[in-house]
């Protein structure tokens, strides 16, 4: 059974709205007067779709938009739109809501849009139930030296393991920091063999002689290879570069005092 | 990176670094909760 939730405030509004989703078989409507009332009633019912008026006492149609993509990210949002409501419907159409109806041409549209979005919208439930599903995922990135593909790359790496909910969101974030250090060691000291001792010494020669050998060979033609394999246990990442390494236990420990203002070895540690 | 993750080695060349982070306590397990990316 299909469960629709219709809030407005105006009872006649109601009932016409309800009346027409009604006549469809296997949907279920419940009512609310308002925003306010329309969350208790999804948090009793957790209905599949929200029709909804816009201007409403208390809790208006947007501010419902904002709490529903909030909580129930999943549950779509058609909005009913009247003359003078159009400003505060852009704006929840902006802020989530799946599509809208006006309300003079409820009789003719209100079931064809609500039967389309409630489409799309089972196709994304059961796109979140399989990647709640996912046991291992596995991938491989060969990446020339842009800034700007190792940010996506550690973006991708990190959904990777927000798929398996192998951490919470604190600790994704972290991953995500030690992914970006690694990659951008890997771009700066590794393919480009620029010390971060010049950069204690000068950051505007040390940015510019990456610059400059980002266009040089043998720099420019380096790569940074990533492997990703990621379970429900474990996430484990390969980075490696094509220069010629270096010895890590030559860097200063970053977490002795003496060192804690150098920016040298610190991404190590 | 040795702080954020669980283990973190280098290769003998010290081109090539392997960072590994293991299941959080605090993490849920996958279901049918409503998950966005």
């Amino acid at each position: 059974m299909t469960t629709v939730l219709v809030v407005d405030d105006s009872a006649a509004d109601r009932r016409l709205a309800g009346g027409l989703l009604e006549r469809r078989d296997g949907w279920n409507v419940i009512y609310a007067v308002d925003g306010g009332d329309a969350i208790e009633q999804i948090e009793l019912h957790l209905p599949d779709a929200v029709l909804t008026d816009m201007q409403m006492p208390n809790v208006d149609g947007l501010a419902l938009v904002n709490r529903i993509k909030e909580e129930y990210p999943l549950v779509p949002v058609v909005l009913m739109t009247a003359k003078g409501s159009e400003e505060i419907a852009v704006r929840a159409l902006e802020a989530g809501a799946a599509s809208y109806v006006p309300k003079r041409t409820l009789a003719g549209d209100l079931v064809d849009t609500v039967e389309q979005i409630l489409a799309s919208s089972t196709d994304e439930r059961h796109h979140s139930r399989l990647l709640n599903r996912i046991q291992r995922q596995e991938c491989e990135f060969v990446l020339e030296n842009e800034l700007g593909l190792i940010r996506s790359a550690v973006q991708y790496l990190q959904e990777m393991i927000t798929q398996v909910r192998l951490c919470d969101e604190p600790e994704r974030l972290r991953v995500g920091v030690a992914l970006e250090e690694a990659l951008i060691n890997a771009f700066y000291h590794g393919n480009l063999k620029v010390s971060s001792k010049l950069r204690e010494q000068s950051h505007e020669e040390y940015y510019g002689l990456a610059k400059q050998r980002m266009l040089e060979a043998p720099y420019c033609d380096r790569r940074i290879h990533i492997q990703a394999g990621v379970t429900r246990e474990r996430a484990t990442y390969v980075i490696r570069d094509e220069g010629p390494g270096f010895d890590p236990a030559s860097l200063p420990n970053p977490t002795d005092p003496v060192n804690i203002d150098r920016p040298c070895g610190r991404a190590y540690f | 990176m040795r702080t954020f993750m669980d283990e973190l080695t280098f290769n003998d060349v010290g081109n090539e670094v392997t960072l590994v982070k293991y299941r959080s306590a605090s993490s849920t397990e996958p279901g049918d909760a409503e998950v966005t990316l």
